[in-house]
């Protein structure tokens, strides 16, 4: 079961190398050299093509990796062994890229992706724990309804930045939708006010196209958190390159793409009808009648988006915020004081209602 | 034009049937054509209308017919007034109280000093609130009795110069007292609770930002989206009529021929 491990380290002093979102290079944590991406990624495949040609890959007896697994805990499972400090380690088969909590050594787990699709697609962290940390006690300010204790006594538990697995869908649409529309107008005749009620049969056709839909492709990962963070500029989606996994945890997809399309299509259909629905106007009420969108499913990329993920507990519970690892927005939901609540209703309620008794008795 | 022909027509044949002649000194304060008054109940009404006619100087009447052949009752009865000389001196002051059985229509016809003492409103009341309850009931005499002695009331007040209107009708002063209260109460705690509810809403709102999303709006590139077909196709027009409430001024509204009035079913 145990598995190569590559980590990137550097060419002057051995140390570990790791990917620096401010930077865009990979840094030595040791001697503070920074090399260009592409520089050490010709540097690996030149060593790992010297190395074929000598025939030096290890041999690994696979008979020893234990018996006490059952199979089916043994296919979610991978070993590996610290290349910095001989620690045996065992992470999840959806875990790419992690760190060794022994000496914090960034790793990349190559074998990691056989028999799954290579990612076409990363966007290297642009923010780094710092920021994470800065964006989370920022997301707590102005909440008029959080309580006190929440963030004086609670802590981040774990700040973890992963690289999320999520499939990019290209897709054209296009609609043909009907309407009932009406128009009012109004006057008076004597003593009556007579409302004349244009009626109007409104249609409108349209086609509409979309890129790079993203759908995250990793159960672990809470949807809601992943759709809230959106969206990420992709302007800087780079070729895909393991050299700016090490710093950070990645995962591989466990949710094929063809599951995920069904999220993606549900999205383009409502930007369609809603895409359409913006150009009925000047009517007083509209009200669809018949619809028909037909959705064009175009290319299907599979990239890896940076996201900072924050754990907090407080009273017993867990909170779980999310921040884009590029654009820094930051989500998570907060717990509600009631007595709080009821004390802004109030406050706000029963003054006006004073207020207002005076002025009309 | 053809119904106030065929109104004449019918008046001048009733009038003949009688053998009466067409002059108002002929026509008794109380006229029942049809019958709906005994004869003691006849003679007593008159009397009474008589003696309130001479203290006020204000003629107060009452006319039955059989059939109006669907004219209007207001009109039709403001003509009889003009056309049979009712009315108490020169200026023709009176209040008259007209109906129609076939119809069940009646009317209320007032000119010179009856506009005063009997308001807009005063005339209402009136109807509403004395004679229509009586009439639908059809106890007729009961209902000339009950108009005669408010009629009386509001000549007392007229003559002590301030006549029964909005402003001296108790009843309605409470009802409008009453209805500003509850809206007012109504105002005073529902607003601040919406105002309040808002509020606490978009707070509230603050604490949950992990939200899936519904839309793909931010992936559909610059021009992305073509509109091919546009139609608006007009289909046909309803109309609908909402009388508006205006709220009672007082005072009595008159036509060019100095007549007021108003008229219901009973």
């Amino acid at each position: 079961m145990a598995t190569q491990v590559t980590n990137y380290q550097c060419p002057s002093c051995t140390g570990p190398l790791h990917f620096g979102s401010s930077s865009g290079k990979l840094e030595c944590a040791y001697c503070g050299t920074a090399f260009e991406v592409a520089v050490i990624e010709q540097l690996y495949a030149d060593k790992e093509q010297a190395a074929a040609a000598a025939g030096t890959d290890p041999q690994w007896d696979l008979d020893m990796a234990g018996d006490e697994w059952s199979t089916e805990e043994a296919a979610h499972m991978r070993a590996y062994s610290c290349p910095s400090c001989g620690a045996q380690l065992i992470c999840d088969d959806t875990t790419v890229a992690t760190s060794c909590p022994y000496c914090n050594n960034p790793t990349v787990v190559p074998g990691q992706f056989a028999g799954m699709l290579r990612p076409d697609y990363v966007i290297p962290f642009r923010m780094d724990k710092e920021a994470a940390k800065a964006a989370l006690k920022q997301h707590y300010k102005g909440k008029k309804f959080l309580p006190k204790s929440f963030s004086s006594d609670n802590h981040i538990e774990e700040l973890k930045g992963i690289y999320v697995p999520f499939w990019l869908f290209d897709g054209a649409s296009t609609a043909d939708i009907r309407y009932r529309g009406t128009i009012n107008h109004s006057h008076t005749e004597g003593n009556q006010r007579v409302t004349v009620t244009e009626h109007y049969h409104v249609a409108r056709s349209g086609s509409a196209s979309f890129e790079k839909v993203p759908v995250d492709g990793s159960t672990k990962m809470p949807d809601a958190h992943m759709d809230a963070i959106e969206p990420y500029d992709y302007s800087a989606l780079v070729p895909f390159s393991s050299a700016y996994l090490p710093g950070f945890m990645a995962d591989k997809y466990d949710v094929e793409a063809d599951t995920c399309c069904q999220r993606a299509n549900e999205r383009i259909r409502a930007s369609t009808r809603s895409a359409i629905a913006a150009t009925v106007t000047g009517y007083a009420s509209v009200t669809p009648e018949s619809e028909a969108i037909t959705i064009n499913n175009g290319d299907i990329k599979y990239a890896l988006l940076p996201v900072w993920m924050l754990n907090t507990k407080w009273n017993g519970r867990d909170f779980l915020f999310a921040m884009n690892g590029q654009t820094g927005r930051l989500i998570g939901d907060l717990p509600v004081d009631w007595r709080k609540f009821f004390v802004w209703f109030a406050g706000i309620s029963v003054p006006l209602m004073l207020l207002l008794g005076i002025i009309l008795f | 034009m053809n119904k106030m022909i065929a109104a004449c027509i019918a008046l001048l044949f009733l009038t003949l049937l009688l053998a009466l002649p067409a002059s108002a000194a002929e026509f008794e304060l109380v006229a029942d054509w049809v019958g709906v008054l005994s004869d003691d109940e006849y003679w007593e009404l008159n009397d009474l209308a008589q003696e309130i006619s001479e203290r006020y100087q204000c003629e107060i009447s009452v006319l039955v017919i059989d059939d109006m052949d669907e004219d209007d009752a207001y009109e039709f009865a403001r003509y009889v007034f003009e056309e049979h000389d009712y009315g108490y001196g020169k200026d023709k002051s009176g209040l008259m109280l007209f109906i129609s059985m076939a119809e069940r229509d009646c009317a209320l016809v007032a000119h010179g000093y009856g506009n005063t003492a009997f308001t807009d409103h005063g005339k209402d009341v009136l109807l509403d609130r004395v004679l229509l309850p009586l009439l639908a009931k059809d106890n007729y005499y009961a209902a000339f009795l009950a108009y005669f002695s408010k009629a009386t009331e509001f000549l007392e007040m007229a003559k002590n110069g301030a006549p029964f209107d909005v402003d001296t009708d108790e009843v309605y002063q409470q009802e409008v007292a009453k209805g500003g209260f509850w809206g007012k109460l109504a105002i005073v705690i529902f607003v601040p609770l919406a105002i309040a509810g808002l509020v606490c809403f978009v707070f509230l709102r603050q604490m949950k930002t992990a939200v899936p999303q519904r839309t793909a709006d931010h992936y559909i590139p610059d021009g992305g989206f073509v509109l091919t077909q546009r139609s608006d196709m007009f289909l046909f027009r309803t109309e609908t009529r909402t009388t508006i409430e205006e709220k009672k001024s007082g005072g009595t509204t008159t036509d060019s021929g100095g007549y007021s009035g108003t008229k219901r079913k009973f």
